[in-house]
This record gives C-alpha cells, structure tokens and sequence, in this order.
C-alpha cells in the first residue's frame, strides 16, 4: 500500500505533461461572476462549426483542431446567464478564454432581485458540483460541513455522520435529496454518510427556521442536495486509502432526442482497523474492530423537456453494510446495520411552475447478538413513503405571488410500540408573497411566507411564518423573522421500551415560536482582490427542543427543555484570480442555553452543542495543479447537562493536492487528500475515538468531449 | 390525624432537628475546626459530585466525574476520599474531596457495569462489577485496581461492617430477577468466607445495625413485592424475611440509637421499619413525604440523628438535597446536580 502511494505521488508531481502541441487550439477555463469558482458541465460551443464540449470539475475546457480564423464561443449552463464572444484562432497556438458566467435570477423564483453575487443570507451557502470535486469530499456530510454554522455530528470515521445547525438535534435539520426528505421516518435523522458525494451536483444549506418554506422538521435548517442528472461524459475513478479505503465509481452519460440520459454505479469499502488507546484514563493500546463499512449503488437519471418544461426523471438504489462498533472502552464487537434504499423522483419545472412525485423504500436492520449491556436485538424497519408537491407564483408590478402545496404518505413497519402509528399521511399548504419599494433611493425587497402543516403522527396543525425585509444595495442587509416547529420522531416517542430505554409517547414538538435574524452581506474588489463577507446574528427561544437524557434508575428517555438559541455566523472569502488563489473563513458562536428560570444553571450549554466552531481554508490552483489547506475548530462541549465535564475543543487540518492531466479528448485527474493531516484524534462525543491522520488517493478519468451528432469531419 | 400521628412518631425516634443544611456544623462539636461537614451527592445524568458544605459560609462544589457517558449511582466516602463507580463507563473515580478534583480514574474490567462500593479500610474500596459477577478491589492512594473476585450473579451494592464485607447479589438477568438474591461475604483479606442465600427477590440495598445485617428487596419492577431480610452476623444465615415493603423500594439507611431503618424510592416516600420490634414505624402505605415530595434517590443520617434525602425529580433539571425537620417538613434544601442519587456525608480536613 505505501509503495503503491508512493508511486502515485511521484506521478503527481511529474513536472512533464502529457499534452501534445497541436494545432489550432481554444481552451479555458468557465468560472462563477463573482466568486469564480469553478463551473463544470458548462457546455462550450463552436456554433458554426458545430463543435460542443463540457467543461471538467476545474471549469476547464479544450477544444482541438480549429481551423484558423475568427470563431463564434458561446456557453451556456442551466442556473446562469449564456455568454459568448469571438476568438481568433492561429495554427498552431491556443487561445486561451477566461470566462465568467453570471446566476440566472430566472432560477430563483420567489425572490425579484437581480445580484450576480451569492446572497448566502438569502441562498444560504452553496455548494457547487465543482467545489465538491475539489473539496475531496466523500459523502454529503463533508460537503456541508463547510457551511457555518453546521456541526456534524459522528461517531467514528465509518458511523453514521448526521448534521446539526445552530445547535438543533439533528432530527430538527430537514435532509430534502431532489425535493424528498432524507430523515428516517422513526429516529427523524439524516444521515448524510449514506449519501456519496460523487452523486451530488449541488448542495444549498439554509440555516435558521425554515419551516413556513419546507415545512415539519425544518426547525434549525434546511439541507437541499440535488443530484446529478442530465449529460455527463463518460467517467470512472477508483480511490484507495488508509484504514483500508477503496472505492470505484462509474458514470456515463448522452443525447437522447432532445433528453439527456445518464446512469453510474459506485462502490466503497472501509476496513476501518486502527489501534488507539481503550480512554484517556486508560492508556492500553487496543485495536477498533467491527469498524467496516460496504456501500454500493446505482442510478439513472433522464432529464428532457415535457409540456415546455424541463423534466427530470431519476432513480436509484443503495446497500450499506457496516459495523457499529460502540464506543473505545466498551465495544461491541458484534453489532451491525444493514441498510437498503430505492428512490425514484419525477420532478417537472416551467417557469415559476414546478411539481415533484418522489417514492422510497428502505429497509435497516439493525443487530447485536451479544451486546455488551442490555439486551440481544435484532430489529427490522421498513418503510415505503409517497411524497408530492407542486408550487407555483405569478407576478404582480415588482413582485411574485406564490402557492404550494405538498403532501406525505408513508408507511412504516418496525420495532415500535403498539401506540405508533404504522401509516400516517401529513402535508401542508403554504404560500408566499414577495415585493419591492424603493425607500430613500434605496430597494427594499420585502417576502412573507406562510404554511401550515397537519401532523401525520398527532393529526395536529401547525402554522409557520417568515417574514423578511432586505435593503439591497453596496451592503445588503436583511431582517427577517421566523416561526417554525419540529416534531418527535416516531422512534422517540414509540420505540420498543427496553432495558435501559423507556420510550415517551408524551413528548411535544420542538417550537421556535419566534426567531429573530439579522445579517449582512457584501462583496467588492479591491484591485485585483475579490471579496465577500456576510454576518448572520439571531435570537430565539426553543421551547421544547428535544433532547436524549438518562433518567432515574439508569434508563434514557427523550424530554423535552426549554432553551434559548442565540448566535452569530460569519464567513469571509478572498478570491485573486491572478495567482489563482482564494482564501476562506468562517466562525460561528452558538449559544444554546438551558431555559430555566430562577434556577442557577440557567445560561448553561445544552449538551454536545459546541458554542464557538469555525474553520479557515486556502484554494490555489495554477495551470493543472490545484492545492487546499484547511482547519477546523470544533469548540468545547458538555456531555452533560453542566459545565463540570467538559470536553476540550479540537482543531482538524485537511490537505488535498491535484493535478490533471490531458490526453486527447481524456482528462486525468489525480489527487490526494489528507484528513486530520496533524494526526489529530480529538471527536466530536466523548468515548468514540478517532484514527488520527487518514489519507486517500483519487485517480478519474473523463472524457472531455461528448460525442456530437453534427462534428465536423 | 394518621398524618399527623405519624411524624409524630418518626420526628421522636429520629431525633431530627429543625435547623437548616446551613446550621447543621454547629450542632457537631466533635469537629476540630479544620473539619467541615459536608453531603457528598453523586449526581448521575450529570456525571458530577456536588459537596454541599453543611456549615454557614460553606460554599458548595461540583466535581466533574467524567466527559464519557456514564451512570454514576452510587458512592464511598472515607476521610478526604470519594469513589464513585462509573456505571457503564467502565471505570472508578476517585474524588480528593479537600481539593474537590479526581485524583484517579481507575480502569476496571470491560463491561464491569461498576455500580455499588464500599471501603474495606482507608487504603482499599471495593467495587461491584454487576457486568462481570464480580468486585474488584480499588487502591485509592495508588489509583489501581487489583485482581476481581467472583461473586454472585448481578452483584450491585456493597455494605462493611462488623469486620466483614458483604456484597448483595441482585441475581438479575438480562436486567430481571432470576430468583432471589444473595449476599457472599468477604473476610478482611477479601476471601470468600461464604454466601448466604436470601428470600427476597431483586435485593438492591443493606446496612448493617449490631450484629445483624438488613437486605432491602427491591421486587420486581412496577409490582409491590418489596421485602427485608435480616441476617445474622454470627451465623451468617437469613434469619427472617419480611414483606410489604411496597413497589420498588431502593434506598436503606439505618440509625442506631434509637434503632430505625429508613426506607425510600422513586415515588416511594419515606418508610421507617423498626429493627427491635420487626414492625414498621411508618409503613410504605403512609410512607412520610415530606412538603409532598416521593421521589427520594439516596437517604444518609448524621451523628445526631438528622435525615438527609436526595430527589431526583424527573432527572431532566436539577434535584435538590433535603434535610428533614423534627416536623416531618424541610428544614433545609440546596439544590445539586441533575438526578441526585447518592448521598454520604463527609468530615473534610482543609
């Protein structure tokens, strides 16, 4: 294995490359205005020549054998304004196109404003497919662990990896994967390690509570991850790694009529052996076993036009097999889960008009013949959900007008008590409004949502609202606030009581009756620098956020606390394109207290809810090579209900180096990413302990340019 | 007017004095003035010791016990010394009470499941490891454990006195009682002298009072099959066993003059069972409760006589200590950790 990376190292830093001089040669590089990341599958043209190719993970393209002249580039990409000019091409040189593409406001429907910038405090942060590429992620949780404010919350490098925004639980976090929630229907989590990154073409996290837009359980955020579809050239990457790391992936994509067809496969298979030491009181040196995780899945995807829309119609399977191997001083070494999943979406868009018909199965089983406390379990949940939703707005003068509605069926057969409810059906109804006035020569732009939800478990109703003011302008600063609810999880209320667990059929949802957000965001550029900042601050009561305590007589429960949320989230960005380099910051406070008035512990931090968390990061790319650092500081946590236990905070550095390569119509990309460089073993919950430095080769190759009908010959 | 009659009879033979947590080191002259008086509660969702100075001008403490989660229910308190099992985090803390930190975290067996304790003499503790069907000997002054000693099946508390140990096997599998329990009893050098068979079911509690030794049953779980055994210290038998204890007492705490058990438990209020007649002074029926509260997680009385009570609560916000006034009513509360169910009271030297 070392040898094996080793080569791979030196392969990467061969300063000789592959490419051949050739003739006649446009190539460059299609960027974001503004923030110029990288844009791939923007599709690069030479109308008259009949010439189209895609852009790669790096926003690079190369377009060969160009006759001599002047030539028409057109580009264009779904989400951003098209863009063209001319370019004079010489034998035997290559021109070279830096080219930025704006966001098409189009996309964004319920909002007016024309920015060509991010508005993280009104798109929430933004992950795009090329970012993803370049981060190295592996699954959707390191893909929005980059946003602030988000804490994931794990249990060892191959558990299940859940998110957490502004100290919510995660089951107060709604996971949509193409508009169909990702949060298991009995504990109410996402685990977002079971979905790969390679299938992710964007991910959106909107922090704060959203649930007048989304609806129940998006009481501290929402996280829209959209997958790939359309046409994607034909790709395959094989990855190897410490703790026994490899995986392979395949996608293939291509015209059909005027649809796009696309279809991949991925594997991945962790040992996931490492020595540590039993506890920090105890320093034997034992080895983690029963850490091994497999996953492997499918999809296919079509993307087409229907009714003058565009349609996208997808469908996918996904295994997972892994071992849950407890904690460092009392594992268990015979406990497993096993987890299968079937998705199908039909999702249709024209204008401001969408519909979505989304369908899963899943079945999880969970097992433990000899665990080391309580009892033998062998536990099977199978779940079969329906879920529609269809939205639409008109304008009026300056401003939009929109209604939805959105409906949920699901089935469920599992380990719960005979009170649970094994098929509920919810949905809500929600609309929103949107308008401008211009106030002192300034633009405001005012939007108002409203929704209201039955209940599928209680049969209850909630209203939600969210009422937001934002002046645009060098600065934007926007107010809104928000009220939102979050309910049990058909686990935490029904779970089949057992030794150590006593289930709570009383506990009452999360509400967030009233938050209150304030932020600011702007971007300038100075000289050659381009910057954006944006500071979010908010303030809300959680009135019975939900909560895992251990109760009388060494049984745990879920109960409900009062708590006050309160924080600040901030990121900084740099970007110079000259030295291809961009710089990066975040910090976000979080001070989730316990409600208790008149009692001295009032103001103390609500279990695992770090305060401080933040991360700083450098991106550098030059020619083939591109290059990141960064660091994240998770802060100090209670494990309990005081201050008296405290866990240290805890710094992890990542480090990823890359470089293509070009061969013919190919792209070769290598890259190896380092987790943990420092061989940090700080984590998240006490008693799960961490391997320290992991690191992980990826070799892809892809083709660059599709096959064309109309290539010239 | 049976309310009345019966604190009546429990405020005489306990002797309680109507004074507050905070006067309660005035009434012990014994205490050289480099003492302090002190409850030592072990709080168990929150992982903490709280000491809780018994004197005016105290100011109380909270010992963290662990970042991992535990199950702390328990404690031993000798001299300046604190142990406190850890429950499912296999270890056991050893608390500097003067100084208020851990000293040692001693490391016991996988899956120990360490739960009841007492000390052997001021050097040696011995824990239960229930996980394991055996108690491991803890040296506090070195922070280790030494070799484990089997036991009986589900051992989970542990009581010394008249010169032997005795450990209170609870017989519990997969967590319900099997059969009745029973008590091995160890001799000072930590030999199996003998177990004595009991004929109560799910024995949780003892404390030893002259020459006998009282095993509180606990019963099974949401039935009202409580009972006590009493053993005989001489011939090492069960001497007699005696029902009607209620549903699921857990806590025992004895007073010797004028002789008293105090019985309590979640929801249970306080009993009193008077050893010389074998009859209760305030049955589980009528169980004394105090301003209305029933939840008591641990009892432990003072040397005059004082009856100190931790509730828990619901264990979702902080549980107080109570200090129970001749009245039958508080005399005096502090507020300690959340889940409050070990007490004992320590004579701390600064």
């Amino acid at each position: 294995m070392r040898r094996s990376l080793l080569a791979l190292l030196l392969s990467i830093a061969l300063p000789a490359s592959l490419a051949a001089q050739r003739p006649g040669e446009v190539a460059g590089r299609v960027a974001e205005a503004g923030t110029d990341a990288p844009l791939e599958m923007a599709a690069v043209e030479l109308p008259e020549l009949g010439i189209r190719v895609w852009t790669d993970g790096a926003g690079r393209f190369a377009i060969r054998g160009v006759e001599e002249g002047a030539h028409r580039v057109r580009v264009s990409r779904a989400g951003y304004a098209g863009w063209s000019t001319q370019v004079r091409v010489r034998n035997g040189e290559a021109a070279w196109l830096s080219i930025p593409l704006a966001r098409d406001v189009l996309v964004l429907d319920t909002v007016s404003a024309v920015t060509t910038v991010p508005d993280p405090q009104r798109d929430g942060t933004v992950v795009t497919r090329a970012a993803i590429e370049a981060s190295g992620a592996r699954t959707a949780a390191d893909v929005v662990a980059r946003a602030p404010g988000v804490t994931v919350r794990e249990s060892g490098p191959t558990g299940s990896r859940t998110v957490s925004i502004r100290g919510s639980g995660a089951d107060a976090v709604l996971v949509l994967v193409d508009g169909a929630p990702l949060n298991d229907p009995v504990s109410g989590e996402a685990d977002l390690s079971a979905v790969p990154a390679s299938a992710i073409e964007r991910v959106t996290v909107l922090p704060g509570a959203h649930s007048a837009r989304y609806g129940a359980r998006a009481g501290a955020g929402v996280v829209l991850i959209e997958t790939r579809a359309g046409e994607v050239p034909p790709a395959a990457e094989v990855s190897g790694g410490t703790l026994g790391e490899r995986a392979a992936r395949g996608e293939w994509g291509a015209p059909l009529g005027r649809a796009a067809i696309q279809a991949g496969a991925h594997t991945r298979a962790v040992d996931g052996r490492f020595a540590y030491e039993r506890d920090p009181s105890d320093p034997t040196r034992v080895h983690r076993t029963n850490a091994d995780e497999f996953e492997a899945g499918a999809f296919a995807a079509l993307a087409g036009h229907l009714a003058g829309g565009e349609l996208r119609v997808r469908g996918g399977w996904e295994t997972l097999e892994r071992g849950l191997p407890g904690t460092g001083h009392t594992p268990s070494p015979d406990a497993r889960q096993w987890m299968e999943r079937g998705r199908a979406s039909l999702a249709w868009r024209r204008g401001p008009a969408s519909a979505l018909v989304s369908g899963a199965v899943q079945r999880a089983r969970y097992a433990d013949p000899a665990p080391p406390f309580g009892l033998a379990y062998d536990d099977t949940t199978r779940v079969r959900m329906v879920n529609a939703r269809a939205e639409s707005s008109t304008g009026f003068r300056r401003g939009r007008l929109g209604l939805g509605v959105d409906a949920l069926a699901q089935h469920v057969e599992a380990a719960l008590s005979e009170q649970a409810p094994r098929t509920q059906y919810g949905g809500g109804v929600f609309a929103h409004a949107s308008d401008e006035a211009r106030v002192l020569r300034r633009t405001f732009a005012l939007s108002a949502e409203a929704r209201v939800d039955r209940d599928g478990v209680s049969g209850n109703w909630y209203a939600s609202r969210a009422l937001t003011v934002r002046m645009d302008g060098p600065v934007r600063v926007q107010l809104a606030n928000r009220s939102a609810y979050s309910p049990p999880s058909l686990g935490d209320q029904f779970f089949r009581g057992g030794v150590g667990i006593v289930p709570n059929p009383g506990l009452r949802p999360e509400r967030i009756p009233n938050e209150w957000e304030i932020g600011a965001s702007t971007a300038a550029t100075l000289g050659s620098v381009s910057l954006s900042a944006y500071a979010t601050a908010y303030d809300s009561d959680v009135r019975g956020m939900i909560v895992w305590m251990r109760r009388f007589n060494d049984r745990w429960s879920p109960g409900n606390v009062d708590a006050h949320r309160r924080g600040l989230d901030l990121r900084a960005d740099a970007v110079l394109p000259g030295n291809g380099l961009r710089v990066n910051a975040s910090y976000s406070l979080a001070r989730i207290t316990y409600d208790r008035p008149g009692r001295d512990d009032d103001g103390v931090q609500v279990v695992y809810r770090p305060r401080h968390s933040g991360w700083a990061g450098a991106e550098w790319g030059a020619g083939a090579w591109r290059a990141e650092a960064r660091a994240r500081y998770t802060g100090a946590r209670n494990p309990t209900p005081t201050e008296a236990n405290v866990i240290p905070g805890f710094w992890a550095t990542q480090l990823r180096v890359a470089r293509d390569w070009r061969m013919g119509v190919w792209a070769l990309s290598t890259a190896l990413d380092v987790d943990r460089a420092l061989d940090e073993k700080g984590h998240l919950i006490a008693g799960y302990p961490e391997p320290g430095r992991r690191a992980r080769l990826d070799v892809r190759i892809q083709r660059t340019q599709l096959p064309s009908r109309n290539r010239p010959r | 007017m049976m309310t009345t009659r019966l604190i009546r009879r429990l405020a005489g033979m306990a002797a309680l004095a109507a004074l507050s947590l905070s006067a309660a080191c005035e009434r012990n002259p014994a205490l050289s003035a480099g003492d302090h008086l002190a409850a030592v509660v072990v709080n168990s969702v929150d992982n903490t010791l709280s000491i809780v100075p018994l004197e005016e001008g105290g100011t109380a403490r909270t010992v963290g016990l662990a970042q991992a989660a535990s199950s702390p229910v328990d404690l031993a308190v000798r001299g300046n010394v604190a142990v406190v099992p850890l429950g499912v985090y296999p270890f056991a803390a050893v608390v500097d009470l003067a100084a208020g930190v851990v000293s040692y975290r001693v490391s016991l067996p996988a899956n120990s499941g360490a739960t009841g304790v007492a000390f052997v003499n001021d050097s040696v503790a011995l824990v239960a490891n229930p996980g394991r069907n055996t108690v491991s000997p803890v040296n506090v002054r070195r922070g280790q454990a030494g070799a484990e000693i089997a036991v009986g099946v589900y051992p989970q508390a542990i009581v010394a006195g008249n010169g032997a140990t005795f450990v209170i096997n609870s017989n519990l599998v997969n967590f319900a009682p099997a059969g009745p329990g029973s008590v091995t009893v160890l001799n000072p050098a930590l030999g199996v002298q003998k177990t004595i068979p009991l004929s109560g079911v799910n024995p949780a509690a003892g404390a030893v009072l002259g020459d006998r030794l009282y095993v509180l049953h606990s019963g099974n779980f949401g039935q009202a099959n409580g009972s006590l055994s009493v053993v005989n210290l001489q011939t090492l038998a069960e001497e007699s066993h005696h029902t009607g204890f209620g549903v699921f007492p857990t806590s025992l705490e004895a007073l010797g003059n004028p002789s008293v058990l105090y019985v309590g438990g979640f929801g249970y209020g306080i009993a009193a069972w008077n050893p010389a007649t074998r009859q209760f002074l305030v049955p589980p029926a009528t169980a004394l409760k105090p301003n209305g509260i029933a939840d008591v997680g641990d009892m432990t009385v003072d040397d005059e006589g004082q009856l100190f009570f931790t509730a828990p609560g619901n264990c979702t916000q902080p549980g107080n200590l109570y200090l129970v006034g001749s009245s039958g009513a508080i005399a005096g509360q502090a507020t300690v950790g959340v889940c409050p169910l070990g007490v004992e009271l320590a004579r701390i030297k600064s």
